[in-house]
């Protein structure tokens, strides 16, 4: 074991772990900032895969009481009201340090301002985009201004554990595990950002980046950190069918059907009818996702396996102007999506729980922050289009300062060494048998089908004993004598965090009995009125879990301020103006 | 696309720590399959200690460029039945140093990006207010045709750069950063680049362009900072 220090310290690789590492590195250049990347930094992750774009009020006919009460609509009234306001108004200066200062380029109108969309759930249209592959552009830059600072970078490093000082108080950096030489790093860190993305490879139908296994929750969990709402993770409605093959799982942006696309169920029909005739295929995505999702079993999903998006009377040329990038994969899958139905699938998308933060992403730990899908609360129950980068570069930017600031307070403390060999005894060889691979997919399988779109408390009992199941074997799993780009240890790791994840998202679904934003329940369907609350939970000493369910404090607005519906611009679908939902 | 699905391939794989490729056999199940879905076949069914890299699987983060048949493709986007044959050969990309199999360290490439300053250095970094960038000016539909970079290397690969030097993606970088009106040091940037764009023209085909998976030019780039340079 490498022993190691810093001053901050950032787990992750997408947008808010490399919006930190910047913000804090600019605040004071003199730190020591080490930025531990899973995948390649500013590859990794899913800032990266934004398609739609992010959420801003930028207009002077839109405000932040708009955003904010859209956002709080689409949560189910659940959201976390300080930290959504942070969201919103802080959104703006990041979005022109974005263009201004890392050299971020936008989608412009004609006349050279900032062309904005809507997303579904936005009364305005705030969106910031660059076509529909915004990720790619946010990311490069921010990489970039990374590189061009002074911030060590180590890629294709995890993090095993956050470790505390000897009183177990504080805690004060992290044991990493380098994936390719298979060395252990205990990394000390007078500030340690959790941002390494959340856990929707859990279930067996995704669009995430896999190598994102909930790793900050897990960390955070073991170490004894407070959740909230775990119940609530987003499934997006047109993920694509591509046959046995990696793509299958991909978004399709939700610009097609908010262009006017149609989903259609094997006999032709367009579903969403029976679900929501007022607003069709345009409905939140929650609603489209279980909608499809009850269709496909009931027996009318398509060949394929899911159901059909149907955007061909759009015609050829609105799709390659306003979706180039989806009609390219499309595409590359062999489908002509303006001669072709695309077969789509509801797919695991986002984690809107995560660890408790206050307003600047101090999580219920000293020394320990979190931001991006590690935290939660923002979003509440559902989370809102083109709010998702909006979070991460927000609340990565909180995170940086707010770690530079506190650090006066924060002496250098040692992680207690007894604590990391005790981390690392996990990595330690031992024979067995069985294979972490095979057992990823029997767990992706099992959270689909039982703590997933549609949840009941028989399904969340048998899930119990499904979870138990898979642990047990995971703890028959080898571990090789030379962990050298050892891809079964990355896996068996993997899995013991995304148990840990299943079992908070299990445990706070059975506690909701009740129906809300993305969370169903079959066995109480309705939204009911006693629901306004949020669940917390935590590990407890004996390992298991404690959850609580707390009303949630309407700081800024009363429920009775935010009856009713968003109203959406119905603009006429053009290559420009056609409302979309993606982040 | 899928002209041909086969029921199985060999997939031969450089192997580091191995004299000769190792071969698998591997199922094709979908028209739509991957090398990446041969890959993980592998790494899950036949031997997992094969080195590779991967992670958005969707042609967006540029991790898994590798060598498939001669050529610099991404393996996530890289079709089994496209490529025509029942014999896939894999290996890392050249020009780069390898880490294990299939995965290079791209330190030089980003150390290159970090030599030549590739980030914007703000004119204005306290501006508070967007500007006005009408999108049909000239230099900002160069800019745009240039954009989309994926740092996948593959560029580095097809034209032999060697750790030290900038290849294609930093040319084009630093031609974008030359013409962004943001940018504080603009066209004075080019010098940085210049002897290394001439080189890379020297050598450079236009099949570069074909590689490049984002399809970014890369050719116009490399001759207008070879060709700035020449004028300055």
């Amino acid at each position: 074991m490498r022993h190691e220090a810093c001053d901050i310290l950032i787990l992750g690789g997408g947008g808010a772990a490399l919006y930190a590492a910047i913000r804090a590195h600019d605040a004071d250049p003199r730190l020591k900032i080490v930025v531990a990347s899973k995948g390649l930094f500013g590859k990794s992750g899913c800032t990266r895969m934004v398609q739609g774009g992010y959420n801003v009020v930028l207009d002077a006919r839109d405000s932040f009481e708009q955003h904010y009460d859209d956002t709080l609509r689409g949560g189910g009234l659940i959201n976390q009201q300080e930290l959504a306001w942070v969201l919103v108004t802080q959104a703006p200066e990041r979005i022109i340090e974005l263009e201004n200062k890392f050299g971020c380029y936008f989608d412009r109108n004609a006349d050279g301002t900032i062309h904005q969309r809507a997303l579904a759930g936005q009364s305005f249209n705030r969106t910031v985009h660059r076509g529909d592959l915004t990720g790619i552009e946010l990311m490069s830059r921010l990489s970039e201004q990374v590189l061009i600072r002074d911030i060590r970078i180590l890629n294709e490093v995890r993090g095993v554990d956050v470790l505390f000082d000897e009183h177990h108080e504080r805690v004060c950096g992290a044991l990493l595990l380098d994936m390719n030489s298979g060395e252990t790093i205990r990394m000390s860190a007078r500030a340690t950002l959790l941002a390494t993305g959340g856990a929707a490879p859990l279930y067996r139908i995704t669009p995430a980046a896999l190598e994102k296994t909930g790793d900050g929750l897990a960390m955070g969990f073991r170490a004894g950190a407070e959740f909230v709402d775990m119940e609530m993770m987003q499934f997006h409605p047109t993920g694509l069918i591509a046959g046995e093959s990696v793509m299958t799982g991909v978004v399709l942006e939700e610009g097609l059907r908010g262009a006017g696309g149609h989903l259609l169920n094997a006999q032709g029909e367009r579903f969403m009818a029976r679900y929501d005739a007022a607003k069709m295929e345009r409905s939140t995505r929650d609603r489209v996702s279980r909608s499809s999702f009850m269709e496909m079993r009931a027996g009318r999903g398509c060949a394929e396996g899911g159901v059909h998006l149907d955007v061909r009377h759009l015609g050829r040329e609105f799709l390659l102007k306003s979706s180039p990038g989806m009609y390219k994969r499309c595409l590359s899958i062999g489908i002509d999506m303006a001669q072709q139905p695309i077969p789509v699938t509801p797919t695991s998308h986002f984690q809107m729980g995560g660890m408790r933060i206050d307003p600047e992403c101090r999580t219920s730990i000293p020394g320990l922050y979190a931001a991006g899908e590690d935290a939660g609360g923002v979003h509440g129950a559902n989370r809102l289009g083109g709010n998702g980068v909006a979070e991460s570069i927000v609340f990565g930017a909180v995170a940086g300062d707010a770690m530079v600031r506190h650090l006066a307070g924060a002496a250098r403390a040692e992680p207690a060494a007894a604590e990391a060999e005790r981390s690392a005894r996990k990595l330690a060889p031992r024979d067995g048998g069985g294979n972490p691979f095979a057992l990823r997919r029997e767990l992706g399988g099992v959270a689909w089908d039982r703590i997933g779109i549609i949840r009941s408390a028989d399904s969340l009992e048998q899930a119990q004993s499904d979870l138990d199941r898979i642990e047990r074997a995971l703890a028959q799993v080898p571990i090789a004598r030379d962990p050298t780009g050892d891809a079964v240890l990355n896996e068996r790791i993997n899995v013991e965090n995304l148990l840990v994840v299943a079992r908070m998202i299990r445990a706070s679904a059975l506690l909701r009995e009740e129906s809300r934003g993305s969370h169903y329940r079959e066995d109480f369907p309705k939204t009911s009125p006693e629901g306004l609350y949020n669940i917390f939970m935590s590990r407890g000493e004996d390992g298991a879990i404690r959850a609580e369910r707390r009303p949630v404090r309407f700081t800024r607005r009363k429920p009775e301020e935010l009856q009713g519906d968003t109203v959406i611009p119905t603009e006429k679908a053009t290559a420009t103006t056609g409302f979309t939902t993606e982040i | 696309m899928a002209q041909k699905p086969f029921h199985t391939i060999v997939l031969e794989v450089a192997r580091t720590d191995r004299g000769k490729p190792a071969r698998f056999e591997v199922p094709v199940p979908s028209p739509t399959s991957r090398v990446l879905d041969a890959l993980l076949h592998v790494r899950e069914h036949l031997d997992p200690t094969l080195g590779f890299r991967f992670s958005c699987r969707a042609g967006m983060c540029g991790s898994c460029a590798i060598i498939v048949n001669g050529r610099e493709m991404l393996s996530c986007q890289a079709t089994i039945a496209d490529l025509g044959t029942d014999v896939v050969r894999v290996a890392p990309l050249r020009a780069l140093p390898v880490l294990r199999d299939l995965v290079n360290d791209l330190t030089p490439f980003f150390e290159s990006f970090k030599r030549v300053q590739g980030g914007l250095e703000p004119a204005e970094p306290d501006r508070r207010t967007p500007r006005t960038m009408p999108p049909q000016e000239r230099d900002r539909a160069m800019i745009e045709r240039h954009n989309g970079c994926l740092t996948c290397g593959a560029c580095h690969s097809a034209t032999d750069t060697r750790p030290g030097h900038a290849g294609p993606a930093e040319v084009n970088r630093v031609m974008m950063l030359a013409l962004d009106e943001r940018d504080a040091r603009g066209g004075s940037r080019v010098g940085d680049v210049a002897a290394d764009a001439r080189a890379l023209k020297a050598r450079a085909t236009p099949e570069l362009d074909r590689i490049c998976p984002a399809e970014i030019p890369l050719m116009e780039a490399i001759d207008a900072c070879a060709s700035r340079a020449d004028a300055a």
